[in-house]
This record gives C-alpha cells, sequence and structure tokens, in this order.
C-alpha cells in the first residue's frame, strides 16, 4: 500500500503536530538575524527584543538554540487554564469555547521546547493541560455513546481529540449506516426474492456496495451471519489494516443486527440505533462494553 | 469429491475456500507474508470446474427446450452451484488482491528488485534484506518486479520530493550527538566532520543515521 | 480557516505589500500576509483534504507546479550555499531553516500524491471505465493505474483467472447482484469544519436537518456536505 496502514483513515499524532508546527506564536528574539525567504513564507529579519511572528517550527529551532524566547498564547497562562478547566467541569455536554483547535499539539510544543517561558511553573501548566483533557475526554466518550448513523457534531473540539476519536467514529457510524441499508435491503428483499433485482442505477440506494475484488472480506461475513453471534465477533479481533478490519467487521456487524432486530420497528432507528435500546436481549452488555474497548484503544493506542 | 445431482451434497462445496479465507486472515495479522498456498488454490480452481461440469451435465440433462421458470428444482440446483462457483472465484481473488497488496507494500517500503538501489553506500542493507522469494510463487515475484517498474517509473516522474521517502512527519533535521567511538572523517553536506571518541557535533541526521545504527555515535536529547 | 472577510483583508494586505515591496525591496513583511503563505496553506488543506476524502479530488495541477519549482529554487540555495565554502554562522542558520522548510513541503506533497496513489489503487479499475474520474488525476497518476492494473491482471490471470470456465473469468462482471469493481463510497462518513455561516439548512436525507454555522464540526456523510465542500463553507478536517 501507497500509505502505511496506521496512517489510512486517520493520522498518526505526530502528523497532527506537525500541522500545528505551521500555526505563528510571537516570539522576542534575543539576537539579529537577517530575514529568510522560505517556500510558505519570509522569517522576517530580527533584532534582539523586537516582538515578531513566526511559525512554530521556526520558533522551536530558534529557541533550540537560545536564539529566542517564545511567547506562550494567552490562553496558555495558569490562569486561564483554571478558568477553561472550571468551564469544561460545568458543562458536561459540550466542550468549551476557550481553546483553540490546535491547543493539545501548541500546549506540548510550548512545553516541550520552552518551559523556561512560561509565567507559571511548567508542572503546574501540565497538570492543567492534563486536567483539561481528561474532563474533555469524559465528554468526549459520553457523547458516543449517542452516536448514530446520520451526523455527529462537536463543536470546540480539538485537532488532537479530533483524531483521536476519528477512527472509532468513522468506522461505527459507517457500520450503522451500513446495517441500516441491510435491514433496509432485506426488507425489500423479503418481497422480491429474484436474486437478480438490482436498482443499480439509483442513485439513493443505501444498500452497502460489496465489492467482489474485497470477497474475502464479504464471504467471510456471509459465513458469519451463519455462525452465532459470538464467533462473529472475533472478526474484531483479528489483525490487518484499518480498513480491512471495518471491511470484515461492518459485515459480522450487519449479521448479528440482522438477527437480532428483525422483529423491532424501523421508527426508532433513525434517532438511536444504538447496541443497548433492546432490554430483552442479553447480548447488549456485552456490546456496550465492546464500543468502550474500541473507544479506548482507538484513544490509547495512539 | 462425490458428486450427486442432489442439492444437498454442495454444502461440501465451499470448504476449500473457507481454509483460503481463514489463510488470508492469518497474513492480515502476520508481518511476513506466508508461504502461497499453491495445492489450495489448484483444487479450488478444480472444484469450480467440477462445479461448471455439474451445471453442463444438469442442462444438457433437460434438453433443449428447457426453460427456468417451469422447473423450480433444476433452475435452483442450478443457481446454487452458480452461487458456489462464484463464492469460489471471490475467495480466490480476495486471496489474492490480499498478497499482490501485500507485495505492493514491501516494494514502496524499498525492497528494489533491480539494482540495490542508487546510493552508492547502501551495501550494507544488502545483507539485511530478507529473502525475497520465501514461500512466493514465481507468479508473485514476476508481479513484485513488475510492479517494482511501475512504481520506479512512477518515483522518476517526483525524483524532487523522492516519492518513496518517509510518510512520519520530518523533525529534528539536526540533532545533537555524541561519538562514542573514533570513526574517522565523515563528508555531510556542511564539510568535512572529525569523528574522535567523546566529541560532541550539531549535525544532520541524515548524513550520520548509519554511524547511530552502527554504534559509532549516539543522539543527544 | 479562512473567511470571506479574512481573504479579503488578506487580499489587501498582499496588495499593499506589492506595493511597500517594490519600493523597500529590501523590507521585511509579516509571516502572515504573503501570496506565499497562502500557497502553503492550500497545500496543507490539499494533503488533509485528499487523506480524509472517500473520493479522488481532482488533481491541483497548477498549486503542485508551483510548490515544486520553489522547492527546486530552495534546493539551489542550499546547493549554492553550502558548496560557496565555509558558510558564516548565520548563513548555516539561515540554511538550517530553509532546509528544514523544504522537508517539510516534500513530506506534504509526498502524502498528498501517495494518498492518491492509495485510492487509484483501491479504485483503479472504476477509474479506467470512467472517464470523469480520469478527468480528476494527472497523466502521470493516469498511465500508472493502466500499467499496474496491466500487472494485476496478469498475476490474476496466471494464477488462476485464465483457469476458470469463461463465464468466470471476468473481472468487472456484476452477475449475482454483486458488483466487482470498488468505487469511491460517497456515503462514507468525513470530518468537517464550518468555516462561515450558510443560510438555511442542510437536509441530510432522513428526516435529520442542520444548520452551518462559523466553527460547527460535525461528522457527517460525504455526500451530503461534499456540496459545500467544494464551494468552500466548509473544509474537510
Amino acid at each position: 500500500m501507497a500509505i502505511p496502514a496506521k496512517q489510512v483513515g486517520t493520522f498518526i499524532p505526530a502528523e497532527i503536530s506537525f500541522l500545528a508546527e505551521n500555526s505563528l506564536v510571537t516570539i522576542i528574539p534575543r539576537q539579529a538575524m537577517e530575514s529568510v525567504g522560505l517556500i510558505g513564507g519570509t522569517i522576517p529579519s530580527m533584532r534582539p527584543m523586537r516582538r515578531i511572528e513566526v511559525p512554530i517550527w521556526v520558533a522551536v529551532l530558534l529557541k533550540k538554540q537560545s536564539r529566542c524566547n517564545i511567547v506562550p498564547p494567552n490562553w496558555l497562562s495558569e490562569e486561564n487554564l483554571k478558568i477553561t478547566y472550571d468551564a469544561e467541569a460545568a458543562n458536561m455536554t459540550r466542550f468549551s469555547a476557550n481553546l483553540p483547535w490546535e491547543w493539545v499539539e501548541v500546549g506540548e510544543l510550548i512545553l516541550g521546547s520552552a518551559p523556561d517561558d512560561l509565567s507559571s511553573p511548567p508542572h503546574v501548566i501540565r497538570n492543567l493541560l492534563r486536567d483539561i483533557r481528561e474532563v474533555r475526554q469524559a465528554k468526549a466518550r459520553a457523547g458516543l455513546k449517542n452516536l448514530n448513523d446520520s451526523y455527529l457534531q462537536l463543536d470546540n473540539v480539538g485537532a488532537m481529540e479530533l483524531n483521536e476519536i476519528r477512527s472509532f467514529v468513522t468506522m461505527a457510524m459507517n457500520q450503522l449506516r451500513i446495517m441500516q441499508g441491510t435491514r433496509e435491503g432485506a426488507e425489500r428483499q423479503d418481497v422480491d426474492v429474484e436474486p437478480d433485482d438490482q436498482d443499480d442505477d439509483d442513485d439513493d440506494d443505501d444498500l452497502p456496495r460489496e465489492s467482489y475484488d474485497d470477497s474475502m472480506l464479504t464471504a467471510k461475513g456471509y459465513q458469519d451471519s451463519y455462525d452465532t453471534a459470538r464467533n462473529s465477533r472475533q472478526g474484531s479481533e483479528i489483525g490487518g489494516t484499518e480498513d480491512e478490519r471495518a471491511s470484515i467487521n461492518s459485515h459480522t456487524f450487519a449479521g448479528v443486527r440482522h438477527i437480532s432486530t428483525q422483529n423491532r420497528s424501523r421508527s426508532a432507528l433513525p434517532q438511536a440505533p444504538s447496541y443497548t435500546d433492546d432490554d430483552d436481549d442479553g447480548d447488549n452488555e456485552d456490546n456496550d462494553m465492546e464500543i468502550d474497548a474500541a473507544y479506548l484503544n482507538a484513544v490509547n493506542g495512539n | 469429491m462425490h458428486f450427486s445431482n442432489h442439492i444437498s451434497f454442495t454444502t461440501m462445496y465451499g470448504d476449500l475456500a473457507a481454509k483460503l479465507i481463514q489463510d488470508s486472515k492469518r497474513t492480515q495479522s502476520l508481518d511476513v507474508l506466508p508461504a502461497y498456498q499453491a495445492d489450495l488454490v489448484n483444487s479450488i480452481i478444480r472444484e469450480i470446474r467440477d462445479l461448471q461440469r455439474d451445471v453442463k451435465i444438469l442442462l444438457d440433462q433437460q434438453g433443449p427446450n428447457f426453460r427456468a421458470s417451469q422447473d423450480r428444482r433444476v433452475s435452483c440446483a442450478i443457481f446454487v452451484l452458480q452461487i458456489c462457483m462464484r463464492r469460489n472465484k471471490r475467495c480466490l481473488l480476495a486471496y489474492h488482491k490480499l498478497r499482490a497488496r501485500r507485495l505492493e507494500t514491501l516494494v514502496w517500503s524499498g525492497f528494489e528488485t533491480t539494482s540495490i538501489g542508487s546510493e552508492g553506500d547502501s551495501g550494507v542493507a544488502l545483507s539485511d534484506r530478507p529473502s525475497v522469494a520465501s514461500g512466493w510463487h514465481p507468479d508473485e515475484e514476476e508481479y513484485f518486479r513488475g510492479y517494482g517498474d511501475v512504481l520506479a517509473e512512477l518515483k522518476g516522474e517526483w525524483t524532487d520530493i523522492d516519492l518513496t521517502g518517509s510518510m512520519e512527519p520530518p523533525r529534528d533535521l539536526f540533532i545533537d550527538v555524541r561519538v562514542l567511538k573514533d570513526a574517522g572523517e565523515i563528508q555531510t553536506e556542511y564539510g568535512l566532520i572529525t569523528l574522535t571518541k567523546n566529541s560532541q557535533f550539531y549535525v544532520r541526521q541524515g548524513d550520520v543515521e548509519r554511524l547511530i545504527q552502527q554504534g559509532y555515535i549516539q543522539k543527544l536529547h | 480557516m479562512m473567511d470571506e472577510r479574512d481573504l479579503e483583508i488578506d487580499d489587501l494586505i498582499n496588495d499593499l505589500d506589492k506595493e511597500y515591496y517594490s519600493a523597500h525591496p529590501t523590507a521585511n513583511s509579516s509571516y502572515l500576509t504573503t501570496h506565499k503563505s497562502r500557497d502553503l496553506k492550500s497545500l496543507v488543506r490539499l494533503w488533509i483534504s485528499e487523506r480524509t476524502c472517500p473520493d479522488i479530488l481532482p488533481y491541483a495541477h497548477d498549486l503542485l507546479d508551483t510548490m515544486l519549482d520553489r522547492v527546486r529554487e530552495q534546493v539551489e540555495v542550499i546547493e549554492v550555499n553550502t558548496t560557496s565554502g565555509d558558510a558564516g554562522g548565520g548563513a548555516k542558520l539561515k540554511l538550517l531553516f530553509v532546509e528544514t522548510e523544504v522537508e517539510r513541503v516534500k513530506f506534504l506533497v509526498r502524502g498528498y500524491l501517495r494518498a492518491r496513489i492509495l485510492k487509484i489503487d483501491k479504485y483503479y479499475m472504476h477509474i479506467l471505465n470512467n472517464l470523469d474520474m480520469q478527468t480528476r488525476l494527472s497523466q502521470s497518476e493516469l498511465r500508472y493505474a493502466k500499467r499496474r492494473g496491466n500487472q494485476l491482471k496478469r498475476y490474476y490471470d496466471l494464477r488462476f483467472l485464465s483457469s476458470l470456465p469463461p463465464s468466470l473469468q471476468r473481472l468487472d462482471d456484476t452477475a449475482g447482484g454483486l458488483q466487482m469493481v470498488e468505487m469511491p463510497d460517497l456515503n462514507e462518513v468525513v470530518f468537517i469544519r464550518v468555516l462561515h455561516d450558510v443560510p438555511g439548512e442542510v437536509d441530510l436525507g432522513n428526516d435529520d436537518k442542520i444548520e452551518l454555522r462559523t466553527g460547527n464540526i460535525y461528522v457527517l456523510p460525504y455526500k451530503v456536505i461534499r456540496r459545500h465542500i467544494d464551494n468552500g463553507d466548509v473544509q474537510l478536517v
């Protein structure tokens, strides 16, 4: 593959950090330097003590050579972080708007390269950042329980935070969507058993496309749907690339779903097609835990 | 394998393909590409041909006036046979697609098939190279080389950016290093550096990567 | 991250920059406000979009050409300065920035191209059967897709395909109700951020409707938001 499996459909944390390094930060030069023409801009000529703005990666390089001090952004002060923490803790259903998009990465970059430029002891800032991160992670987790196949709103989420849930959310929502399609498809097929009845040209057709070319995975899915639900879950444990696993899971889940919910009304689904709403199904807790585990993997795996 | 016109026996079909899928599943979790399952593949091809023959026999038995809609029993039997054939084909495709993709990944990761790379000093890497052909089918070696050529041409059009270069974001172009044992002089883009034990340098990481691996110098943090 | 107002201000500043620079060729600008920084931002956006979009986006000929030209220019700067003997400390420092940035840009271009190749590999058959897809590829990419497709076909043929009954030898049949040609699934969800308020609502096609307000971040099927990505109302993140 042209891209390593761990970078398919998502980014590695180093990439998110790399992007954040392009954002600007104010520095106070300690030495003079002529301007430098770059591909993406020009580093202005520097005179000692005269503040300028440069990309973070430039600031980090200068700082490494003790040629500048970095001015930490306002939101990174102890006082503001405390305010932010309180704001985060006060509302467990949404992220506060106090932090910039790249707050996790910028925080790490500045703590890592210029701890002596912070106005408070680095460990105080570090702990505050960690506390904020944890309280926001708890929110993200809680929010993911309400995943559906329609949309998910994540206002004020940070770039790194978003990327940590990306694989999980993408996989889960695409699966929910396929399950929805499978059920609709199954209902249609109940009426119409001709095998070659296909409305191929219907753009709105939500039937999952089961690529012939990906046939092994699909074929496995079919086989699993004849097995017990428990056996079919093994699909989620096998190795392979993200998209291969997702593909396997989508079919195994689809199989399980199809068996266990065929007599449920469809009306509840767009709202909450979650795994937990079947009170009489003993497997539910398992499913729930599986989601939690997958989420944790998504977060901790990075 | 015993053949009968009875549909119930068709449950035997597909077992081989399932084995191939098991192998694919295993392949996905392995770092090395396992041996090619030539016997299994050939058996499945044979099974598909047997199934095709069965279809033909069934159809021949019905004579020229056979109409599928009028004999549900026969048309159902044929339908099942067809499904088995197609499933087998799909399993074959999936297995080979997975193998092809793994071969491609190897090409991307730098296992050159033609000359051993253009960097003259990469002779060391030669002995590290895993045996390319272990367990591969000759056709796979051919695909490996064929894809290598295809990629080499594409790469040749992008020499400015090194298409097969690292997918990790660049960081620390220059690093601080300490010399652990005398290593003579090295030529860098910034001139000649003499590496005497315990000296420290701020050097281009790319210039000393190999010396770090060989234990001559150590990266300082 | 650039909304319409920013764009205007940027343009204004850019114009001022140009005037100022023609009068003061040695003066500095702030890093933010040059056309150069806008090009780099575009490249970053392109890199993110290609990595996160389920479909193959149109190849960005102009931008890629521009960026490659500048990479070459900078590499020349590096070569001239390193071969001109012992550069002073200041010159070395300059080169450190130039070289570091060149590596960063190369990484972006490489990642962009390889994100495309990943999708080209996956959907090659669909591409080779579909003119619209082909127009989105560069000549070089299309040639690659064809050549790889031929190699792959040969591998499949040699290994099993040509040994099958003629009716089963195709790689692109749809018999049995199964579409064999893999194509981008536009229903896959994407992560987007809204760049500026969009009047009205977006119909998600299942009784759900959402509003697009500046800063909103949504995960939703690519298909329902594609139009707004294309016209710059929202961006992939």
